[in-house]
C-alpha cells in the first residue's frame, strides 16, 4: 500500500491509486477514527496533467456534498476502507492537503 | 463472575477540537470488547447498517481496527462489573457536546471513582474532547502506569466525584473580570463577521451573539491577535489572521452546531482567560476541585 503522510489535521492516510479496467481511477484512503467528523467522498480537478483530489471533512451532521462518494469497505479487526471511483486520464495524481500536497503514485488493480 | 477490567483509550493526545475519538474497553475473563459512541449519521455506521434510529448510539467493536494514542485500565470489584454492565444497556445518543469522550470518560469515571478529564479548558466544561481526555489519560499513566496485565486494583467508587466535576465547571461560579483589548478586539470582529454573513445574519440576535462569542473564544484560544480571514463551509466557522506579508499567522475552525450550544457566558469566559498561565491556573483549579485531598474524600 502506498503511505503517504497524513493532512495537517492528520484526518486520513494510508492513500492508494488503481487505474480500473474501465479507465477510471479507484482511489483508496482510510480516515482516521472520529466519531464526530465524516470524510464523505472526494472532490476532484484536472488541468489534464494533474488530478488534484480533495478529502473534505465534515462536521458528521452536516451536509457535505462531494463530487464521488466513498464506498466504506468493512474488514474485521482492520480500520474502514473508504473507495472513491474517479475518472481518469493518466495525469498525475495530488491529493490536496492542508499545508502542502501529497503525490499518490498511480498502479494497475 | 470471572475477573473484569475496564479500558479506557483515546486515539488523539492533540489536533483540533472535534477530532479523533474516545471508547472504551471492557475485557471479561480475558475477552475484550470495545464500545463507543458513535451517531447515526457517520459513513461508518451506516455502512455497517447500524443506522437504529431512537435506538442506543452505544456501539460495540467499532474501535476493534484503531490503535490507541493512551490508554488506562482498572479492575473492577464485582458490583462495579454489575453497574457497568448496567451502564452499556442504557440508552445513550450521541451529540456535539454529549460526544464519545464525555459518555466514555463519565462511564470509566463512574464505575472506578477515578477521575478522567475530558473537558476542554477554553469550553468551560461545555465541551468534552477526546484530546483532552487524550491528555488526562497520559498524566495519569505518568503517575501510575496500567496495562490490561496490571490494571489499578479493584477499589470502590468515591461518591460525588461527577457532581465536584460540575460544580467546578459552573459558568455561573466565574469570576466576572473585563475582556482584555485583544479579547474585546476579537469579539467585535466575530461579532460584525457573523452579522455581515450573508445567511448568520438571518439567524436571532441571540444565536448570532452566541455564535460571535464562541468564534471570539476559539480565535483566542488558537492564539490569533485579530481576524481577518473568514468563511462559513461545510458547517464550520473558519477564521485566520494574515499578516502583512500575507502570510497566514494562525487559523482555526469552530463547528457551527457546537458554536450555537454554547451559552455565550461561557464562550466570555474563556476569552477571559487571557494567558497560558492563567488558563493553566484554570485547568488546575478544576482538576483540584475533581481531586479533593485524600483526607476530604468521601469514602
Amino acid at each position: 500500500m502506498d503511505q503517504a503522510k497524513p493532512d495537517k489535521s492528520g484526518a486520513a492516510l494510508n492513500f492508494k491509486a488503481m487505474k480500473q479496467a474501465d479507465g477510471s481511477l479507484l482511489f483508496q484512503y482510510q480516515p482516521r477514527l472520529e466519531s464526530a467528523m465524516k470524510m464523505p467522498g472526494a472532490n476532484f480537478t484536472s488541468d489534464g496533467k494533474v488530478l488534484r483530489v480533495d478529502l473534505p471533512r465534515c462536521p458528521v451532521t452536516a451536509d457535505c456534498p462531494v463530487q464521488s462518494k466513498a464506498q466504506v469497505k468493512l474488514t474485521a479487526g482492520k480500520p474502514d476502507l473508504y473507495q472513491v471511483v474517479i475518472p481518469y486520464r493518466g495525469e498525475r495524481v495530488v491529493v490536496r492537503g492542508m499545508d502542502s500536497d501529497v503525490e499518490v503514485q498511480v498502479t494497475a488493480q | 463472575m470471572g475477573k473484569t477490567v475496564i479500558g479506557i483509550h483515546s486515539n488523539v493526545t492533540g489536533g483540533d477540537l472535534t477530532g479523533g475519538h474516545a471508547w472504551i474497553s471492557v475485557t471479561r475473563d480475558g475477552v475484550t470488547t470495545n464500545y463507543g459512541l458513535w451517531p447515526d449519521s457517520h459513513p461508518g455506521i451506516e455502512a455497517r447498517g447500524w443506522n437504529n434510529g431512537n435506538g442506543s448510539d452505544i456501539r460495540t467493536g467499532m474501535e476493534d481496527g484503531d490503535r490507541p494514542a493512551a490508554s488506562r485500565y482498572a479492575e473492577l470489584t464485582p458490583e462495579q462489573a454489575t453497574a457497568l454492565e448496567a451502564s452499556l444497556r442504557e440508552n445513550v445518543a450521541w451529540g456535539y457536546t454529549a460526544n464519545c469522550s464525555s459518555w466514555a470518560s463519565e462511564t470509566f469515571n463512574r464505575v472506578t471513582g477515578q477521575s478522567l478529564n475530558a473537558d476542554e479548558p477554553y469550553t468551560a466544561g461545555v465541551l468534552e474532547t477526546p484530546r483532552q481526555l487524550g491528555q488526562s489519560i497520559r498524566a495519569a499513566e505518568r503517575t501510575q502506569p496500567t496495562t490490561l496485565s496490571t490494571p489499578t486494583p479493584p477499589q470502590a467508587p468515591r461518591r460525588s466525584s461527577s457532581d465536584s466535576l460540575s460544580d467546578a465547571g459552573a459558568p455561573g461560579e466565574t469570576q466576572q473580570a473585563a475582556l482584555s483589548p485583544r479579547g474585546e478586539n476579537l469579539l467585535n470582529v466575530s461579532q460584525r463577521l457573523i452579522d455581515q454573513h450573508p445567511e448568520l445574519r438571518l439567524l436571532p440576535v441571540e444565536e448570532r451573539a452566541r455564535v460571535a462569542a464562541a468564534m471570539a473564544n476559539g480565535a483566542h484560544g488558537d492564539g490569533l491577535p485579530d481576524v481577518n480571514r473568514f468563511a462559513v463551509k461545510n458547517g464550520n466557522i473558519n477564521y485566520g489572521f494574515v499578516d502583512g506579508q500575507n502570510i497566514l499567522r494562525a487559523d482555526g475552525t469552530v463547528p457551527l452546531a457546537i458554536a450555537l450550544k454554547t451559552p455565550e457566558a461561557v464562550s466570555l469566559d474563556g476569552l477571559r482567560t487571557d494567558n497560558a498561565a492563567a488558563i493553566q491556573q484554570q485547568v488546575a483549579t478544576r482538576v483540584a476541585a475533581v481531586e479533593p485531598p485524600v483526607a476530604q474524600r468521601a469514602v
